[in-house]
């Protein structure tokens, strides 16, 4: 038993953190992830014949290629994992995600992560270390048991569990019961969660997550008419005045893939409404907002222009529904309706509880005025509410796998893992009884 | 050279602690020798011969650590990577983890106590056949209810929530119909298995489902209703306030009204006593006998203002007042009304002692006892107590009789001259007290206007008599529908004027009061 923490036992545990837009791996017990890397994987289809790519691979320095052949097939592939060289232009890469929607989809691709994660990331051999991961909350049935094969039949684990990153989340804010409002890539989803459960039935979730942002700023500079060049297509550019053409030369890189594209297009998106948008911190007015200081940004290829209101009204449709555009408004909840229809789906006398306890975590919520904007809604509530959400970013980004890596390093919770035995004996249904 | 090894060694001496003590001595004493360069007579004058001084020359010695190296209580122990089993699982499943050496390896592992697990009633079939059976539940569904509170450790609100209601036909089930269906069958096994009928939990469904539609109800209050109760709140707790504020000062102005009856009493009793004693020289009282008059007079203005401010705990002497109250105002002056009232108080009332009372209210003029010779006069001096106010109402009613403001200080002339000025005083109250509930009450009429007329009551039940004799003349009639008024008080919501304001313009009032009362004493 190790003396550090209070309660804590290290049994070397393993915590992984599949997300949409990055997956997070680590040792329990630290305080951030070893490794945080896009749920993107670059492949590059190759036959047989190119035998020197082979020695490529092998040779990889820096550990960035995996080369798998499948019992010396015709078709080799070799994965781009790590984030530099999953960026790096390269023809007929093809970048495909293994997450789709917050499930696992790709399992292959999952695999082939999963390889890397142990080998280059942990630098370690899984069947020395338990694993726990985390789980969006509507993971279905099925998806959880071929994890938990994966896991015992391939790595050889000596245990696993799956928690729900919403219940972990709470616990890296040292909660058990509250509500999670989780502000993810792909969904924003309202989970109320007692004494370590997600209560199900509660459970709300709106589409207007991260993508969605993104595809709205697309739209915001499709109308514009602005070029968004990535960086990887200029080769060099001058400085220009403010709203004056760019001046640039582009690098012609030859067969790059559709997919590849569309990454890096969201990767330039991304940067810009990580800088530009901003929540207004009450209800958007034109008037109010137009007095406001103009934000200048300045695209990779150069150009570079200001924006106003603009930069307002993107994610103003988390809160307003009627900002959307080309959506239908009635499907979508925005944040504020999400919470409050979550906690009324709740039995009345856990209510007052959830108000005052909302946790605000996921990446999205970084969204500059998010959470102001979030406290200024409830406080024209008649309950009590107290919105708190993990103090620097990467707390708040990694809040599931923290909550993870703090449940792994309990010695009180190592009752629960699922062993390599009990797994034997009962086979892959057993996640679905211990991992309630 | 033994020595020598001997030190190196670490080896103690025992023969030779002695020498080696010298030594050190010796070098001590060696050590603080005349540096060189130094005079003989400097050194002399800042060496002493006591080693133990700290030194005048600054040493430069090198910098140590206390401790060189941190004292460990056990030293550096081993840790090893082990495994271990866990009694609280179930299999016996190895994890590993880091253990110091020292650490005894078949001790249980230390969280395994953590492991609690709550003693669940179970049943059998013919149990259940037998005394369990409930038209409601199905054996298949109390079986999954069982189940669920196993599995979620009798967390209610999981186990509603992990419900599911596609295996029953869809029977929906509310949380409170399973924890009722739970504990019914708990206490009946308990029963059965014959525990304490008192430790037995009763689950109370129709109380928890009205509490559940209450907390409904609170949850979807509209934020109106939220801040119309905070409002509510508020004014009640205005509401009380300002009935203690009443309170209080109807006690005021009820000692006043004692103090006046009292005065009134024993003036009339003392009166009859004189006119038995002296009945020639009745003209010589006459002018007391009126000041009783008007007192009583002002008395009577005051209780009637004193009946619309709720005065149910009048003084008993007063609340027989109202019936003698006609006669005395037809004849002001007459004294058969003097006797009448005064047959009336001593139906009712013991006789006081004179002097007691007349200190009661007014001015108490101290009972000085002046060591040595002192003048009489100093009877006659108004204490200090006595606000400038009042001194100065004092002075003008006396200028009004015509009263010396120092008469020449006989006994008997300091007595009555004493009691006069108390009367003043008290009389002065009393106005004061009536002109303050007569204001009090033209506000609440003004304020409450429009609230009456809304509800169709009477406003001729605060029209206020202007003049004093008006409110004699009124006296008559308007006692019962004046407690009528002090009801309203009681439950209407309070004024809003501030005592602040209130004072201001008592204040105010005050200035006329003395021109009234000339007025008065002039009619």
């Amino acid at each position: 038993m190790s003396g550090g923490i209070i309660g804590g036992d290290e049994v070397g545990a393993m915590v992984i953190d599949v997300g949409s837009y990055t997956t997070r791996a680590g040792y329990a017990g630290e305080d951030m992830p070893k490794a945080d890397f896009p749920s993107y994987v670059g492949i590059i289809e190759e036959y047989a014949d190119k035998v020197e790519s082979m020695d490529i691979s092998t040779n990889a320095t820096n550990g960035e290629i995996i080369k798998s052949s499948e019992a010396e097939n015709k078709s080799n592939k070799k994965y781009y994992l790590d984030p530099l060289s999953l960026r790096t232009p390269k023809p007929h890469m093809q970048v495909q995600s293994y997450v789709k929607d917050g499930l696992i989809e790709d399992w292959d691709l999952f695999e082939k992560v999963l390889d890397y994660t142990f080998s280059k990331h942990l630098r370690c051999d899984p069947s020395n270390h338990p694993i726990l991961f985390t789980e969006p909350v509507m993971n279905p049935k099925q998806k959880r048991e071929k994890l938990c094969e994966l896991i015992f039949e391939k790595y050889q684990a000596p245990g696993f569990y799956l928690s729900k990153n919403a219940v972990l989340s709470a616990f890296a804010s040292s909660r058990t019961s509250g509500l999670v409002l989780d502000c993810g890539a792909v969904h924003t989803t309202a989970v109320p969660i007692h004494d370590g459960y997600v209560l199900n039935k509660a459970v709300a979730q709106s589409p207007l997550g991260g993508e969605f942002i993104l595809t709205q700023s697309k739209q915001l500079l499709d109308e514009m008419n602005v070029e968004l060049v990535p960086y990887y297509q200029v080769k060099s550019k001058e400085t220009v005045k403010q709203n004056e053409p760019a001046r640039f030369i582009r690098k012609e890189i030859n067969d790059l893939t559709d997919s590849y594209k569309r990454f890096m297009l969201k990767e330039t998106l991304l940067d810009f409404s990580t800088h530009v948008l901003q929540v207004s911190d009450s209800t958007y007015n034109e008037h109010e907002i137009s007095v406001l200081p103009r934000i200048s940004y300045e695209f990779p290829n150069g150009y570079n222009t200001d924006f106003g209101e603009q930069r307002f009204k993107i994610p103003e449709a988390l809160f307003n529904r009627s900002f959307l555009k080309g959506v239908n408004q009635n499907a979508l909840l925005d944040v504020v309706h999400l919470i409050t229809s979550s906690i009324n789906m709740c039995d009345a006398e856990l209510r007052s509880g959830f108000f005052s306890n909302i946790m605000v975590v996921g990446g999205n919520s970084l969204l500059i005025g998010f959470m102001d904007r979030l406290n200024y809604e409830f406080n024209h509530m008649n309950y009590k509410t107290k919105i708190s959400a993990p103090p620097s970013a990467a707390e708040r980004r990694f809040s599931s796998w923290v909550g993870g890596s703090i449940l792994g390093s309990l010695g009180t919770f190592h009752q629960l893992w699922i062993s390599k035995q009990e797994y034997e004996e009962t086979g892959r249904v057993i996640v679905d009884k211990k991992c309630v | 050279m033994n020595s020598d090894v001997r030190d190196i060694l670490e080896i103690n001496d025992r023969n030779s602690p002695k020498q080696s003590k010298k030594k050190k001595a010796k070098r001590l004493i060696e050590s603080v020798k005349r540096p060189q360069g130094v005079h003989r007579e400097v050194w002399g004058l800042i060496s002493t011969d006591d080693p133990g001084q700290p030194p005048l020359i600054p040493a430069e010695e090198p910098k140590l650590y206390k401790h060189p190296k941190a004292k460990l209580r056990y030293g550096v122990r081993k840790w090893h990577w082990v495994g271990f089993k866990n009694p609280a699982r179930t299999d016996s499943a190895t994890f590993y983890h880091w253990r110091c050496v020292n650490d005894d390896p078949e001790k249980e592992y230390p969280f395994a106590k953590y492991n609690k697990k709550i003693q669940f009633q179970t049943y059998n079939e013919t149990e259940y056949n037998q005394y369990l059976k409930d038209e409601n539940w199905s054996k298949e569904e109390t079986d999954y209810l069982f189940d669920l509170c196993q599995t979620y450790d009798l967390k209610f609100f999981v186990i509603h929530d992990r419900w599911d209601s596609s295996l029953f036909q869809d029977k929906k089930r509310t949380i409170d119909e399973l924890k009722d269906r739970y504990y019914k069958v708990t206490g009946l096994l308990q029963k059965l298995r014959g525990v304490d009928e008192s430790k037995i939990y009763v689950f109370d469904l129709e109380h928890e489902q009205k509490r559940r539609e209450q907390l409904e109800k609170l949850f979807n209050r509209t934020k109106e209703q939220v801040e119309e109760e905070v409002y509510l709140v508020e004014e009640l707790k205005k509401i009380e306030v300002r009935k203690k504020e009443r309170e209080k000062k109807h006690q005021e102005v009820s000692k006043l009204l004692t103090a006046a009856s009292d005065l009134d009493n024993t003036r009339t009793l003392n009166n009859l006593l004189k006119v038995k004693q002296l009945e020639n020289k009745t003209n010589s009282i006459n002018n007391p006998v009126n000041k009783a008059q008007k007192i009583k007079q002002r008395k009577n203005s005051v209780n009637s203002n004193d009946g619309s401010t709720s005065a149910a705990s009048a003084n008993k002497p007063l609340s027989t007042k109202p019936s003698t109250l006609p006669s005395q105002s037809e004849n002001l002056v007459s004294p058969s009304s003097v006797s009448s009232s005064v047959a009336e108080s001593k139906s009712i009332k013991k006789p006081v002692v004179f002097k007691t009372i007349a200190e009661s209210a007014g001015i108490k003029f101290p009972d000085t006892k002046l060591s040595g010779v002192s003048l009489r006069s100093f009877k006659t001096k108004l204490p200090q107590s006595v606000g400038l106010k009042k001194i100065k109402a004092i002075e003008q009613l006396l200028d009004e009789l015509q009263i010396e403001h120092k008469p020449i200080a006989t006994e008997s002339v300091c007595d009555k001259f004493n009691e006069l000025r108390s009367e003043i005083v008290l009389l002065y109250e009393l106005q004061q007290a009536l002109t303050g509930c007569e204001y009090e009450l033209q506000a609440l009429k003004h304020r409450y206007e429009p609230v009456l007329t809304a509800k169709n009551i009477d406003m001729s039940l605060f029209d206020i008599p202007e003049s004093n004799s008006a409110l004699l003349n009124s006296l008559t009639s308007a006692n019962t529908p004046q407690k009528r008024i002090s009801e309203i008080f009681d439950v209407s919501i309070t004024p809003g004027t501030g005592p602040l304001e209130r004072r201001r313009k008592a204040a105010l009032n005050q200035t006329n009061l003395m021109k009234r009362l000339r007025g008065r004493n002039a009619s």
